[in-house]
């Protein structure tokens, strides 16, 4: 029997996609937790199995070649649809699963047990789960163990904002001095902080020969929206607009309040091809998702501009590139908004 | 008993652990699920994240001890921290620097240890994520590599925990 879609299987799918995970190479933290869980449960097959569209994809699977099966036939796709653990002790005797392919053929399933991996309440986009070719029972021990394993798989999903030069900052910083780099409306970094990671992010790529990428984000008409509803909701349009450019970030990527409306970007190694991504995301999530404010939604649109550069390569101060990446804003901005634009 | 040696970098690294804010608070289901992981797979009766602070080590999560902290003058983490790497004790009563260590002689009658350094940024060892037994054993590669592994869990978690609060979000 084929599962039902989650009721918000749009939201759902947009999350897992926003975790740039799929179709990524294997990774040895997922590895190491699909091989503890096969050890400590003694199955022969354990997965980190993520549902997309139409597929599971399996990040990390133990015992089993298979890197995907359609989502059909599925036994996570059932499993996403509760919060708690699914168990078929056999699989022969649940009539949702019985002539299903992948237990009448091979690899034969008898016994899958599968915890949702959630990454906020109800957004659940996989499971870590564990099959086994004879019909069995959980102890109370197993349960516990491959509960906790969900979790910390979870965990390593939503790994929040790690950019290592940010953390090396925060933590050297007193509390004063973090305080004078945050932007209080916004809470972002502000100029003063911005500027500071941005010496260090330029110092680190000089160092491993990597790339920089600077981004002037501009928002299309704000002061319009300042003088006909008042600066509050001005204010609340900033709020939202930052949170929403957050989400389509990567972890190692920097975002700051560079003043007014005008935002500043830093992606850390990124190439053409990321850097074209990560701007269209910010556009389309800018212009797709209703702003709501107090005085009802507003439409809004964003300008960027940037550069993207080695250091190590590079004779010019970053105060240059910054302007630079401040000039192709003003192009976009001279030839239609709503736009961006990238010099290399 | 020799006492370990105070890092180089000794006020550097308190004000990178005062940082974190993580000290004398409550204890934490992202932590103990750490320890509980770490016990049943290595199968030891005893795991913990221990923090060391400038006299003593504090256990920001301990699994089969009623320990909250000792002082660092007999702390076996404390000479984890020293280096980026595990330390790893088969048996301490044949280990001279840890033979006559009260918590060898005494209760909690150590016997095994193996610990591996938080790392928080680089040469920043802020405490160590350690298993403990009463009898002596050794430390399979396996298992070696899975302390390892969690240990950076535990330090994506502090990490996390400390940006949270920095930004608010």
């Amino acid at each position: 029997m084929k599962a039902e879609l989650p009721k918000n299987e749009k939201e759902r799918l947009a999350a897992l996609k926003q975790l740039n995970i799929l179709d990524t190479p294997l990774e040895e933290r997922f590895e190491r937790v699909t091989r503890i869980v096969s050890r400590s449960l003694n199955v022969p097959i354990a997965a980190v199995s993520l549902i997309d569209e139409s597929r599971q994809w399996f990040k990390s699977i133990q015992g089993l070649s298979a890197s995907e099966t359609p989502r059909d036939i599925a036994f996570c796709a059932h499993a996403i649809l509760d919060d708690e653990l699914l168990l078929i002790p056999d699989a022969t005797q649940d009539e949702r699963f019985a002539d299903n392919p992948l237990v009448t053929n091979e690899p034969f399933i008898r016994f899958y047990a599968g915890y949702p991996l959630s990454l906020s309440k109800d957004i659940r986009v996989g499971t870590l789960c564990v099959i086994d070719h004879v019909p069995r029972e959980l102890s109370s021990e197993d349960l516990e163990i491959l509960h906790d394993l969900a979790k910390m798989v979870e965990s390593e999903l939503i790994a929040v904002a790690l950019s290592e030069v940010q953390i090396a900052l925060i933590q050297e910083l007193g509390e004063l001095e973090r305080l004078a780099m945050l932007d209080s409306l916004t809470r972002l970094w502000n100029r003063l902080g911005i500027d500071t990671l941005l010496h260090r992010e330029w110092e680190y790529a000089v160092r491993k020969n990597s790339t920089v990428a600077i981004v002037m984000v501009d928002f299309d008409n704000f002061k319009p929206i300042n003088d006909t509803y008042g600066h509050l909701v001005g204010d609340e349009v900033l709020q939202g607009c930052s949170r929403l450019i957050l989400s389509s970030l990567r972890s190692s990527d920097v975002l700051g309040r560079w003043g007014g409306d005008e935002f500043i970007l830093i992606l850390p190694g990124a190439d053409e091809q990321q850097a074209i991504m990560i701007l269209k995301r910010i556009q389309e999530v800018i212009t797709q998702e209703p702003m709501i404010t107090s005085c009802g939604e507003i439409k809004i649109s964003v300008s960027m501009g940037g550069v993207i550069v080695i250091p190590s390569e590079q004779r010019e101060t970053i105060e240059y590139w910054i302007g630079k990446a401040d000039d192709e804003l003003m192009n976009v901005k001279r030839s239609g908004k709503g736009q961006f634009q990238l010099a290399k | 008993m020799q006492e370990a040696e105070i890092p180089s970098n000794e006020q550097h690294r308190l004000a990178h652990l005062q940082n974190l804010k993580i000290l004398d608070t409550p204890t934490e289901e992202v932590y103990d699920r750490i320890t509980r992981v770490l016990c049943r797979v290595l199968d030891v009766p005893t795991a913990a994240i221990s923090l060391i602070d400038e006299n003593r080590q504090w256990f920001k999560s301990i699994r089969g001890s009623d320990l909250t902290e000792t002082s660092r003058s007999v702390a076996l983490c404390a000479h984890t921290i020293l280096e980026e790497r595990t330390l790893i004790i088969p048996d301490t009563h044949a280990d001279p620097r840890f033979a006559d260590n009260p918590l060898v002689t005494h209760p909690p009658h150590i016997r095994f240890y193996a610990g591996h350094p938080l790392k928080i940024v680089e040469n920043i060892y802020v405490g160590t994520l350690c298993v403990y037994d009463t009898s002596p054993r050794e430390l399979s590669s396996d298992d070696a590599q899975f302390l390892q592994d969690l240990s950076v869990t535990v330090t994506n978690e502090l990490k996390a925990s400390m940006l949270k609060s920095f930004f608010g979000h």
